[in-house]
């Protein structure tokens, strides 16, 4: 898959697809290929990124690494900077921010804060400073909701300013010439069907349009065939197996298990996103930056 | 399988016989929904009236204890299911998924003083859309679920499965913030003064109060704050209620006779951090915490290298062994059969070891006070009962009959 084409890739998955780790090895690959990227995390209460590039997140975009730079868009931020949009006078703003009705009344008001928080990837989806925009966001039955709420929005709001830009979003991440979703799914059976479904669910909406899929944690250590056939030979020893030799075996054969399994996933995803739009990410060792890294190298490999 | 429960797991067990309300918290994939499903069918066998809820928009619940589907009632599992694995509960299990719509238009009827207000409300453009599938009002009605579930009598334990960590955080202080949202002094705020036959029935506030919120009407637009206005007015005869149940939810929530929570997490350092994050989040909220159960640990921490001084986990000894109990096969290929087999194990291997590591760091993290209880690595995900049965067998250190 060239990952390079769009100019906003928002990433979702199920929890512990490890999200993050592809939204940095993305940037990282784009970065490697010259190009100057924006890697956001959304509202996070405990920002991610960081922690894979060292230093504090922050709302105003800082340097991570060459070519990269990073931001969490936490609501607070976002609605300041929706409303010194809206209105032009500082002191008028300050009022409105500081008055404690009006924070509770936003803090509850459901939808409030996911279309704030949109708000805030679309200004920035215009800033030439960047070729890409990367946005880690939630799990992907939230990530649904935060695609559905410009839709409410504009059901709910005759006319206002909100309505406009819930419209100028929908139309900015409609687009496919701009934006792109890409999943990240783990081979068990139950993170791929979350993924078709979720899948499904954003077709439906027609926001935003879906990119692919990368299928994470695959395990690439192959035995053979042939392999599969001993393994069965010696495990049906049972009893007279050496003790050490059974751990072995049995180990043996839960990789087998799990590539078998594996192997069926990738054969469901390639089904419904098509083959060139399914990357596999093998298993790997190391730290989750390491990870990271050596994710931006496979992914650069695909880009032009 | 087992010698007898240990500490952590002779404490979850008293968990379930004695309180009312367990919680399942964790970050996403680590198994925190089969954990809540496996925690009640023990409490079930140990004797009592338990349900499991889900409010994870994903249905996993239901194929893990072999249903259809699940939805906003509460639906039996089956005798049979038990029975079939030769298991004689004691008690009764139920299950259900909070359907937050649904659940809303309930509270809306149990709490409207008359039809009016009733119909005023659930024809209100903004409730029907905040009923809908918006998260924050899921945080809400899973609060107001419990609460129902609890004080209902039909059950004496409901065990609550979270959505992942993040939005177990809202939903941890939803109640809270339900309250602050429908103080009176607040909402009042909204809607004085009230006249009646002024415009959509309400003039709303008067000096900087409607400076503030003309500006609001600028950013917003009028007709957002119209309908929020309209909709706080409908509500303003249901405050009450609500406001008495988020404090009863909120109180449950912190009371150590009656509830305790489990952090769910996997031996990942990115599932660690959070499951400490989480921790901390409940000591610093005075809620009864400090369990943990860690899930997909490698179970081969344990395993040592042959004796013979090579780094290769099989003997010489060994290998002749399978060289000898493969004699039919070609001989050429089982040299390298074997060393394929050894450098996966090994791989494995060094993976179980920082899992332990990752449990050692938990345990000195969270201090004695802490248990935490493990649940091997399992290659097929669970989705059915005896697959349960059998994470129960770690949970509470019980033989699997």
């Amino acid at each position: 898959m060239d990952l390079s084409m769009r100019r906003l890739y928002f990433v979702t998955g199920k929890g512990g697809t490890g999200k993050t780790a592809v939204c940095v090895g993305l940037a990282r690959a784009l970065a490697r290929r010259g190009r100057r990227v924006l890697l956001l995390e959304v509202d996070a209460p405990r920002p991610n990124i960081p922690s894979y590039f060292g230093g504090e997140s922050s709302y105003e975009p800082r340097v991570l690494a060459p070519r990269i730079e990073g931001a969490n868009i936490d609501f607070y931020s976002a609605l300041r900077s929706y409303v010194e949009s809206v209105v032009p006078v500082k002191s008028i703003v300050r009022l409105i921010l500081r008055n404690k009705v009006v924070r509770i009344f936003l803090s509850a008001t459901p939808g409030a804060r996911e279309l704030v928080v949109l708000s805030r990837i679309w200004e920035h989806s215009f800033e030439p400073r960047w070729d890409h925009i990367v946005v880690d966001l939630p799990a992907s039955g939230h990530a649904v909701a935060l695609f559905r709420c410009p839709f409410l929005a504009q059901q709910t709001f005759d006319r206002g300013p909100l309505r406009k830009r819930a419209a100028e979003i929908s139309e900015r991440f409609t687009d496919p010439e701009v934006a792109s979703l890409l999943f990240c799914a783990l081979p068990g059976e139950m993170p791929i069907n979350e993924t078709l479904e979720t899948r499904a669910q954003i077709l439906r909406m027609g926001l935003p349009p879906v990119g692919g899929v990368l299928l994470n944690r695959y395990p690439d250590e192959r035995l053979t065939s042939g392999d599969e056939e001993l393994l069965e030979m010696l495990h049906s020893a049972g009893a007279d197996l050496p003790s050490r030799v059974r751990e072995v075996v049995e180990a043996g054969r839960e990789m087998r298990r799990e590539q078998g399994l594996a192997d069926e996933g990738l054969e469901r995803l390639n089904g419904a996103f098509g083959a060139e739009n399914v990357e596999v990410l093998p298993l790997l060792p190391g730290t989750h930056a390491q990870v990271a890294d050596a994710f931006s190298l496979m992914l650069a490999e695909g880009m032009r | 399988m087992t010698q007898g429960p240990n500490e952590a797991q002779a404490e979850l067990l008293r968990v379930i016989e004695d309180r009312r309300l367990v919680v399942c918290v964790g970050s996403g994939g680590v198994g925190k929904t089969t954990t809540a499903a496996a925690i009640g069918i023990q409490a079930a066998i140990q004797g009592r009236k338990a349900i499991v809820v889900t409010i994870d928009p994903a249905r996993r619940l239901a194929n893990s204890l072999g249903l259809e589907a699940l939805g906003n009632d509460e639906r039996a599992i089956p005798l049979s299911k038990f029975t079939e694995c030769g298991v004689e509960p004691k008690g009764t299990l139920h299950a259900m998924m909070l359907d937050t719509r649904k659940t809303f238009d309930e509270v809306i009827w149990r709490v409207s003083p008359d039809e009016e207000t009733r119909s005023k409300v659930l024809g209100n453009r903004v409730y029907r859309h905040i009923s809908d599938t918006l998260s924050a009002s899921h945080d809400y009605m899973a609060s107001e679920k419990l609460y129902d579930l609890h004080t209902s009598g039909r059950y004496d334990l409901v065990v609550l499965d979270t959505p992942p960590m993040k939005n177990a955080i809202d939903f941890l202080e939803a109640s809270g913030r339900l309250s602050r949202f429908l103080d009176e002094k607040i909402v009042g705020w909204f809607l004085r003064p009230h006249e009646e036959g002024r415009k959509r029935g309400l003039q709303l506030l008067s000096g900087t109060g409607t400076l503030v919120y003309r500006l609001l009407g600028n950013v917003f637009g009028n007709q957002f704050l119209d309908e929020i206005s309209e909709f706080f007015l409908a509500f303003r005869d249901l405050l009450a209620g609500f406001r008495e149940r988020a404090d009863e939810v909120s109180q449950l929530l912190r009371n150590k006779q009656l509830t305790r929570f489990v952090v769910v997490c996997a031996p990942q350092s990115t599932s660690m951090e959070e499951a400490r994050y989480f921790h901390a989040q409940l000591m610093q909220r005075s809620m009864p915490g400090g369990f943990f159960i860690v899930n997909q640990v490698g179970r081969y921490a344990e395993a040592e290298q042959a004796d013979e001084g090579d780094g290769r986990y099989l003997g010489s000894a060994e290998r002749e062994w399978i060289g000898e109990h493969l004699a039919n096969q070609s001989q050429s290929s089982i040299p390298g059969f074997i060393q394929r087999l050894e450098t996966h194990f090994s791989r494995t291997v060094a993976r179980s070891v920082d899992d332990c590591r990752a449990i050692d760091n938990l345990k000195s993290f969270a201090g004695r006070q802490a248990k935490v209880c493990t649940i091997p690595r399992l290659v097929d995900d669970v989705y059915d009962f005896d697959g349960l049965l059998a994470i129960d067998g770690h949970l509470f250190g019980l033989e699997k009959s």
